[in-house]
């Protein structure tokens, strides 16, 4: 087992798997057919044994048995490393993705932000609709920065965040962007992980086309006990994406339940489901 | 007539506030709009209080806060602000009205509204608890946390943790009984998110609740061993925070 342990801190697998495999075997054979064959030795002295009776059949189960406990130890020790990889990458990843929002965060100022949509709301004045327009965003992006320290909110909040964003992004896309809403009041009060509502909606606009002949629909409900995203497939063309916010919301929910992001796709619609959570206080 | 004071420092938003009120309220009569804290201090020595006063916090020469230090107003208050994630939290916690810029006409009627329905609108215990709380410079910590008892979520308050360590790029808190839980924040976020009177960043693996330290080693001039409830081993303070440490004990 020792000889395992030096091996890999000497020859760790990726680099030198043959150099480590060779190594491996060459020792660890040598030290129990040694072993063995000094047994018979101290057998055969004693007077217990004739010379090599016995020894093949010795010498073979030993290498056996070996082989069979190294093997194991191996695998053992390989998945932990693969393990221990794993949830490096995966923390490296989330840091990577706290670490440019925090970016972003430091280079706007919030006072300013506000005091800037504020004056643009006395500039268009006279027009009612850009006045609701300028709200809507500034409470999303309120919400936006105060969630931040959360790791958990109410499905209220969000659904109602929800609202608000799909407001503004229906200014864009006028009757070309369908949704639907059905949350009943039970549910309201289970909680998830903050602004994953949003970004869900912002993947079905961003993969799927959005036009007069092609109207995107998205409905919200709920089904057992998860949040599901739904809207028709319509995907659009020449596709960059890297999948990184669906990553980001699966990542975020194992801190908090074993329960999978279900993510179901047909040829007709793409659905995604979101568990929901109870917080007991 | 329900005789108002703005107090705002950009015309812009003076302007918009007037023509809200105008069109919510026509009993509303706008006495006069100041922009600054001097102006505001002076203003109230000298002339009779409105019923209402639409006050910004942030003014050209500083914080609207700064006036109640040096007058009594015995006015109706609504705050205005932009942001101030501090504020809004106090307001919130002493039953004081605000709006948030940009200005939703519904919430200022709202406000109006609620303004009217009071029979005898007196702030002065709110106003002055705020003051006070505004003065200690606190911040809007954290104060609970969200953690996975694997078939349950609970959430647990900050005082009932006894550190956070890091361990390979994960985070854990420890409860006092010793159990712990990963928590989705590194250290140094953490560090930024908590009441800095009770934790302290010990070192590079741990963050430590004041109460939970049961006993310290002096091992040299700059070498302090901190014994933490659930915690068996000691921890030892980097060296570079080994002042910083003694004067946080200190506070």
């Amino acid at each position: 087992m020792l000889i395992v342990r030096i091996l890999w801190v000497k020859y760790p697998w990726e680099q030198h798997p043959v150099k480590h495999l060779i190594l491996e075997i060459f020792l660890i054979l040598l030290f129990t057919n040694g072993f063995v064959l000094l047994i018979h030795h101290i057998e055969v002295s004693t007077g217990m044994l004739e010379p090599t009776e016995k020894l093949a059949g010795d010498i073979f189960i030993t290498n056996l048995i070996t082989l069979l406990i190294v093997s194991i130890h191996e695998a053992v020790v390989f998945y932990q490393q693969w393990k221990y990889n794993f949830s490096k990458s995966v923390r490296l990843e989330k840091d990577n993705i706290e670490a440019k929002y925090e970016t972003l965060k430091t280079q706007i100022n919030p006072h300013f932000l506000f005091n800037s949509l504020n004056s643009l709301t006395t500039l268009v004045d006279n027009n009612p609709d850009a006045v609701d327009y300028i709200q809507n965003l500034s409470e999303f992006l309120r919400y936006m920065l105060k969630s931040r320290n959360n790791e958990l909110v109410l499905v209220t909040e969000e659904i109602n965040i929800a609202h608000k964003y799909l407001t503004l992004q229906k200014t864009r896309f006028k009757n070309n962007l369908r949704t639907k809403i059905e949350i009943p009041a039970e549910m309201m009060g289970h909680s998830l992980p903050p602004l994953v509502l949003q970004m869900l909606i912002e993947n079905c606009i961003k993969h799927n086309i959005v036009s007069k002949e092609m109207p995107l629909t998205i409905q919200i409900y709920i089904w057992k006990d998860y949040l599901v995203v739904e809207n028709n497939l319509q995907k659009k063309k020449a596709e960059q994406s890297t999948g990184q916010g669906l990553k980001n919301i699966i990542d975020r929910y194992r801190f908090f339940t074993s329960q999978h992001v279900l993510v179901i796709e047909t040829t007709t619609n793409f659905q995604v489901k979101i568990p929901l959570l109870k917080v007991n206080v | 007539m329900i005789k108002t004071l703005i107090i705002e420092d950009e015309e812009p938003a003076s302007q918009r506030l007037e023509k809200l009120l105008r069109s919510i309220e026509p009993g509303i009569e706008i006495i006069d709009v100041l922009d600054s804290v001097i102006n505001a201090i002076n203003w109230f020595k000298t002339n009779r209080h409105p019923d209402l006063v639409m006050l910004d916090i942030q003014l050209a020469d500083g914080q609207s806060f700064e006036i109640f230090k040096a007058v009594e107003i015995k006015s109706f208050v609504i705050f205005t602000t932009a942001y101030d994630e501090f504020a809004i939290k106090a307001f919130e916690l002493n039953s004081i009205d605000y709006l948030l810029k940009p200005i939703d006409k519904e919430k200022l009627s709202l406000a109006i509204k609620k303004y009217k329905e009071l029979k005898n609108p007196d702030q002065s215990f709110n106003l002055n608890e705020l003051i006070a709380k505004l003065e200690g410079n606190a911040s809007i910590f954290k104060k609970r946390f969200v953690v996975n008892l694997g078939r349950k979520i609970k959430s647990i308050e900050a005082e009932k943790i006894a550190c956070f360590f890091s361990i390979e790029k994960n985070t854990f808190l420890v409860l006092y009984s010793g159990n712990s839980y990963p928590v989705d924040f590194s250290l140094d976020k953490l560090e930024t998110m908590l009441d800095p009177d009770n934790f302290f960043r010990i070192n590079r693996q741990y963050l430590i609740n004041y109460r939970a330290i049961e006993k310290m080693n002096v091992l040299s001039k700059s070498r302090i061993e901190v014994f933490i409830s659930s915690q068996e081993n000691g921890i030892l303070a980097s060296t570079g925070k080994t002042h910083s440490f003694r004067l946080w004990l200190d506070r």
